[in-house]
């Protein structure tokens, strides 16, 4: 294995991944919603790393720097995303802001209610079935849900050769 | 080809090394565990083929490696504490796999979720129970006010 200094693609890459959380940081000032932000920082981030690669690709030996670059971007997008999924939709962390609201010690019942700067659990189950209904995982019918038989089975069968390899304690 | 081969190759490694870690060892800090057997397959690698092979170049491979390592962190972490996926397997358990929209509110999300999770954070020493009141144990105040400078910081309104 040889260790030489990394190629400008990759230079740029990692240039690039550390500005990754910055341009995040930076969104805060755009008047467009939460879920959005994540999604303008990733396109920025891969259109500036596309211009700087192609002025740096001058022969198909190139394609080799360029691929590990983009592996880097995509790493640095993930983990970033990671901490961003998280902070703007993580249960710990809403269950635990919403305890500390209530002063820090409070009954699972106001826990509840208070979910979410008061819009409680119910609203959580809410948005969740309708983003697995948005997904085509379940069908709603009336005042009942059902698992759909295409996406819906396809993810539960990931997800019992999931729990069946690593077998996990506690999980959801 | 060996270049290209050798990251897919110790991702693979990596991966039978989790499952086997797994299915033998209760596993309580599971990122911190995954993180580990990452480093340690990397480091493995990485002193092989500077034994063996001359004409790998360790920014691809360690660019590449880091990639995968970090999607399946990504999709493990939703397999392991989606609360999205938990709700579709709760409705697939029931009979005929359909629910009332009433019984996934107060079975899957109050009486599972919701308690599991506490049950979770009070393992994590970041609350602590008693009876039906739920306190926040200091250091769990600490991991609340790091969150909120966070959220603060990135212009996050609320969460959940």
């Amino acid at each position: 294995m040889t260790f030489d200094v990394p190629a400008p693609e990759i230079q740029w890459a990692i240039l690039l991944c550390l500005a990754t959380p910055w341009l995040l940081l930076l969104t805060r000032w755009l008047p467009v919603g939460v879920a959005h932000r994540f999604n303008i920082t990733a396109a920025a981030i891969v259109a500036v790393y596309a211009v700087a690669s192609s002025f740096a690709v001058s022969d198909a030996s190139q394609i080799k720097p360029m691929a590990a670059g983009a592996a880097l971007i995509v790493s640095a997008l993930v983990f970033v995303l990671g901490f961003w999924g998280v902070l703007t939709r993580g249960y710990s962390v809403a269950l635990l802001i919403a305890l500390s609201h209530l002063g820090g010690t409070a009954r699972a019942d106001e826990i509840e209610n208070a979910y979410s700067g008061g819009r409680g659990l119910r609203w959580l189950a809410e948005k969740r079935l309708s983003g697995l209904a948005s997904a085509r995982a379940i069908i709603l019918a009336g005042d009942h849900v059902a698992v759909s038989r295409g996406t819906g089975a396809a993810i539960l069968r990931a997800y019992s050769i999931f729990r069946k390899c690593f077998r996990l304690k506690e999980y959801g | 080809m060996v270049e290209l081969f050798l990251p897919f190759a110790s991702f693979a490694v990596f991966v039978s090394v989790v499952i086997a870690v797994f299915r033998l060892v209760e596993i309580v800090r599971v990122m911190l565990a995954l993180c580990v057997a990452f480093l340690a397959v990397l480091a493995a690698t990485v002193a092989v083929a500077t034994a063996v092979l001359r004409d790998v170049d360790f920014w691809f491979f360690f660019s590449v490696f880091l990639c995968l390592f970090l999607i399946f962190v990504l999709v493990f972490s939703l397999f392991y504490k989606s609360i999205s996926l938990r709700l579709l397997f709760d409705i697939h358990e029931r009979k005929n796999g359909r629910a009332p929209l009433e019984w996934v509110y107060t079975e899957s999300i109050l009486t599972g979720s919701f308690q599991r999770r506490l049950a979770l954070l009070e393992e994590d020493r970041l609350i602590s129970r008693r009876n039906d009141t739920v306190m926040l144990t200091p250091e769990g105040g600490r991991t609340v006010h790091r969150l909120l400078a966070a959220q603060k910081l990135l212009g996050i309104s609320d969460s959940g």
